[in-house]
């Protein structure tokens, strides 16, 4: 078994170095796949990073009838726990509000020395959990009676989870597409080392080798090229995105963005696995033709 | 034993290559077929290497009938035939020993038995001395003979020799039918299909005439003579000269063999 092992490999092998030229380009084509694949997560983790710390500073502010009783208020409390997309729901009386604003002003807080809290108001201040859902909470907040306007940053979410849908799609199609040449130029190579090797197929299938045995090298060759493909797809990701793109992100300081550092694991294991699965893929169609004999 | 039972193979052309077949073949036998172009000995091989199956009627090999062999029990069965080829189907990248070897890695054996049974049938047909060197190196009959040696190497108890001597010498083409009937010697049954009537009647084993998809004379049926006459009274009317040099030859084969 162990003898069988080895010889198919070095089949593989074989057919590998015989027709290196097709093996450059299917490694080529597939980590080009590989690292659009890899970027458009990295892109969609850096999106969400960004989503939640503009979340974050969009805060909905909903500010209360200044008739409104103590037990009113406790109850619109209630009703907006009630609420399943808002988190972090706090209530900030008018007094509170204007002590946060003055803190706010720091030095120039003296200069509203004459404010009082009466013409503030008392308000609930919480995050939405999924932005996607944003009107549909908002709908839900306005029924509640006692609220007298709700402060929202709703354009900035909206115009957030426009780009975000948009790039979804986009990295979807691209990839789909790419994963589709991938495969293709995968069947190709694999297509040219049947071919150059019908003689042995032949002489396998006459001899009584069994469909899996005479598959066998061309699957090892397929997950070869995507192994190889996934290893020089982790380490062009991790150099120009810990190298270029990581640094511009910070420089432009719209966000801390992703440590590629602390997904380096998760990231070769993801490339090496689809890189070697897609290699499979493209290796089955060649060789199914040869085994009809 | 090998056994077409009114065996028909009509090709999606329309083409009717075998017309009712009826032929036994025992174990440890040595049979020719023999025919002209066309005439359905291709289609017999390959229904017996499975490659096709009979259209009607049945075609049982030790018991098992073809026709109703799975996708997954060919390759199993295909261990019990050996196949040499008119062209040697040798792998040009691979030396003697290993396209001999190869045969038997391709079915899983381990490395020392395969080492050990390349070095013996290789001393069969005589080349053991030769295990290092590639085919293009080889003469046409040492090509045949390492073929022959792939076509023993997993032990098979039916071999099927289509036109083993077509690409090789007349010398050599006897050499060839002599490995072929020593093979057959150790019990092994053998089917050689042939165009060359000399090599046929130096030998003097059971022939099988095909003629238009149907077995015209089967010399374990009828008086071999009788079949001869035939032949002859055949080879006369078309063509005489051509006869006369054949006969020649082989009663020159004959008496190598």
């Amino acid at each position: 078994m162990f003898d069988s092992f080895i010889f198919l490999i070095k089949c593989a092998f074989k057919s590998i170095f015989k027709n290196w030229l097709l093996t450059l380009a299917s490694v080529t084509v597939l980590t080009i796949c590989l690292v659009t694949l890899g970027s458009s997560i990295l892109l969609f983790d850096n999106v969400n990073l960004f989503i939640d710390e503009v979340g974050d500073e969009s805060q909905v502010v909903v500010f209360l009838d200044e008739t409104l009783t103590t037990e009113q208020i406790n109850g619109i409390h209630q009703k907006l726990l009630q609420i399943q997309n808002i988190k972090n729901v706090n209530y900030e009386s008018k007094e509170m509000a204007l002590q946060n604003y003055l803190e706010s002003m720091g030095e120039n807080a003296s200069l509203f020395s004459d404010v009082t809290s009466e013409v503030l108001r008392n308000s609930f201040i919480f995050n939405v959990k999924d932005l996607t859902k944003f009107d549909q909470t908002m709908f839900e907040i306005n029924k509640i009676d006692g609220i007298s306007r709700v402060r929202d940053r709703r354009e900035v979410v909206s115009r957030i989870n426009d780009i975000s849908q948009i790039v979804l799609m986009l990295a979807f199609w691209i990839i789909a597409i790419l994963i589709v040449i991938s495969i293709l130029v995968i069947t190709n190579t694999v297509k040219v080392s049947v071919y150059s090797r019908r003689i042995e197929l032949n002489i396998m299938k006459y001899v009584g080798a069994t469909d899996f045995f005479i598959q066998m090298p061309y699957f090892i060759e397929g997950i070869i090229i995507g192994i190889v493909a996934g290893i020089f797809t982790l380490i062009l990701t991790y150099f120009t995105y810990t190298n270029i793109l990581s640094p511009i992100i910070y420089d432009l300081g719209l966000f801390t963005p992703v440590p590629m550092q602390s997904k380096i694991f998760s990231f070769g294991l993801f490339y090496i696995i689809a890189g070697g699965l897609i290699g499979m893929i493209g290796s089955v169609y060649p060789v199914k033709k040869y085994l009809n004999v | 034993m090998i056994v077409f039972k009114n065996v028909k193979k009509t090709y999606p052309n329309g083409t009717d290559a075998l017309n009712g077949v009826d032929i036994k073949i025992d174990d440890g036998e040595f049979v020719f077929i023999t025919g002209p172009s066309g005439a359905g000995k291709s289609t017999m091989i390959r229904l017996l290497t499975c490659e096709d199956v009979p259209s009607e009627g049945k075609l049982t090999v030790d018991g098992t009938n073809l026709k109703r062999l799975s996708h997954r029990q060919i390759p199993k069965y295909r261990r019990k035939i050996g196949v040499v080829f008119q062209d040697f189907r040798l792998i040009p990248t691979l030396n003697v020993f290993d396209n001999v070897a190869f045969a038997m890695r391709v079915v899983g054996r381990g490395g020392r038995e395969i080492k050990s049974r390349v070095m013996a049938v290789l001393k069969i047909v005589g080349l053991e001395h030769k295990i290092s060197v590639f085919p293009e190196q080889l003469s046409g009959g040492e090509q045949q003979r390492v073929a022959l040696a792939r076509a023993i190497v997993n032990s098979p108890s039916i071999i099927i020799a289509d036109e083993p001597t077509g690409n090789v010498d007349p010398e050599m083409s006897i050499e060839i039918m002599k490995l072929l009937s020593s093979i057959n010697r150790n019990g092994i049954t053998v089917v050689v299909v042939t165009h060359e009537q000399r090599l046929v009647r130096a030998f003097k084993k059971r022939e099988i005439r095909l003629k238009y998809g149907k077995v015209e004379f089967d010399t374990a049926l009828e008086p071999k003579t009788r079949a001869e006459e035939k032949e002859a009274e055949k080879s006369k009317t078309s063509e005489p000269s051509k006869n006369r040099s054949s006969e020649s030859d082989n009663k020159e084969a004959a008496e190598n063999v």
